[in-house]
């Protein structure tokens, strides 16, 4: 079998560019730290592969369910919850004892509730979610870097103020696995799962008389080509989500979680133009004061984030769809940076994003993963009927 | 266009790896601090670099997911 040919369209020296930079950064880390460093920037610049060649975003997705009634996006996200669940709840209910991984467990209260609603509303206006920005901004979308750095400002002034939103009432952290066992906890998730699929699946029947399958984007090329210059159905982002999911929870001990990061690079950079943090008490115990205080390539999360925005250049430039022209009108940039900065206070306020929170936290079991949905969602319909203020949507129904 | 993204983005990422580049190097090299014991008339330097503590992996204690009360 022959080496798949590079395609015309492909952009080279990006992609060259893009190779040789994650290939010295993985032997930098391993070098500096340990090759679980190593393995789990590996593992980021798969995910930034797979959200890119896939375009699984679940802003885009959201929308056409709630403008179009379209849920081959809003399936997908269920999808992977699922497959996630499954792989997920037999480790943290310890069926292997020599495995070890937390689950993303945090309060459900009004914290959760608050930000999630913020976040939902910051993912319209900023055209992307925590994962979605990062590939997005990988492509190359000019766009995308104001609303990562607003997305930085939001998340860095939610970490100051999060301690004063905790001591507002809360329900504590409720695990599904402590509280059933992880065999009925999952049954049950499955269930309520299956359950959304169906509902979303018959919203679209309705409307359009038909359902989009998961792997409706088409292509004549060959296995391999598709593998490496996409673009790849959902289907196949559902699979490696899951899987590079796994590989996260088993290397790092902890689910895939990307906004942290965006909060400690904020206040890293605050203290390095001189600002003070000695009253910031979020970083001032625990593993935030240790982030705060050695190099960001010691902070996993930070060094996934960094996988996720290469792979995802290397993604883009082998599809020849690296920086794409692009138009910033001024209402535009507005809702960039008033995206991101919904998107960052949300995120902190909500112990995360659509990844840290939503995907985390459901398909570790902890109840306030689901609390997010319920209300992450709502704020994106909110959201979804702002975006023709800022000139982001004509009138026009998507069909 | 096309080419003002590309040397945009090219600028934002070159920017972001020297700012990596200095924090990493800030990490390496922790000032010393010294101390003169005044009994022994002895100076003692002590690194303020932490432990370096082994991350923890498999079949340890997990750790907390970072950024979870």
């Amino acid at each position: 079998m022959t080496a798949a040919p590079i395609p015309v369209s492909a952009d080279k020296p990006v992609a060259l560019l893009a190779a040789l930079g994650m290939l010295a950064l993985a032997l930098f880390l391993q070098h500096e730290f340990s090759t679980r460093q190593a393995l789990l920037f590996l593992t980021g610049t798969g995910l930034g592969i797979t959200l890119y060649h896939a375009a699984f975003g679940f802003t885009g997705g959201w929308r056409r369910l709630i403008r179009g009634r379209r849920s081959d996006g809003a399936r997908a996200h269920l999808l992977l919850l699922a497959a996630s669940s499954l792989l997920f709840f037999p480790i943290l209910g310890n069926v292997f004892p020599g495995i070890q991984a937390s689950a993303a467990l945090a309060p459900l209260g009004l914290s959760v509730l608050i930000g999630a609603f913020l976040f939902g509303i910051g993912m319209q206006l900023g055209g992307g979610c925590g994962s979605g920005t990062l590939f997005a901004l990988g492509g190359g979308h000019v766009r995308m870097l104001i609303t990562l750095a607003f997305f930085i400002v939001g998340a860095t002034i939610g970490s100051v103020h999060l301690p004063a939103w905790l001591t507002l009432p809360n329900l504590g952290k409720r695990s599904l696995i402590a509280s059933f066992g992880w065999e009925t906890a999952l049954v049950l998730q499955l269930v309520v799962l299956a359950g959304l699929y169906a509902f979303v699946r018959w919203l679209e029947r309705r409307r359009h008389g038909g359902v989009r399958p998961l792997d409706s984007v088409t292509s004549k090329a060959r296995f391999v080509d598709r593998l490496l210059f996409g673009p790849w159905p959902l289907s196949w982002g559902v699979i490696g989500l899951s899987l590079l999911g796994l590989a996260t929870l088993l290397i790092a001990g902890h689910p895939w979680s990307i906004t942290f990061a965006f909060g400690l690079w904020g206040t890293k950079l605050w203290q390095a133009l001189g600002g003070d943090i000695s009253s910031w008490s979020y970083w001032s115990t625990g593993y935030p004061a240790q982030a705060v205080n050695r190099s960001v390539l010691a902070d996993t999360i930070s060094l996934m984030d960094f996988g996720i925005i290469l792979g995802a250049v290397l993604a883009a430039a082998l599809a020849g769809k690296f920086a794409p022209e692009e138009k910033l009108p001024v209402r535009s940039v507005l809702a960039a940076i008033l995206g991101g900065l919904l998107l960052g206070y949300g995120a902190r306020l909500s112990f995360g994003c659509n990844i840290g929170a939503l995907l985390a936290g459901i398909s570790t079991g902890s109840l306030h993963g689901w609390l997010w949905l319920a209300t992450g969602f709502a704020g994106n319909i909110v959201g979804v009927k702002l975006r023709p203020a800022f000139g982001l949507d004509g009138p026009a129904v998507e069909t | 266009m096309k080419r003002k993204a590309k040397i945009i983005m090219g600028s934002a990422l070159g920017l972001a790896a020297i700012l990596v580049t200095i924090d990493h190097t800030r990490d390496r090299l922790p000032a010393p601090t010294v101390t003169r014991d005044a009994t022994r008339n002895a100076i003692t330097i002590e690194s303020t670099r932490d432990s370096g503590e082994a991350p923890r992996g498999l079949a340890t204690k997990p750790p907390d997911a970072p950024g979870y009360p």
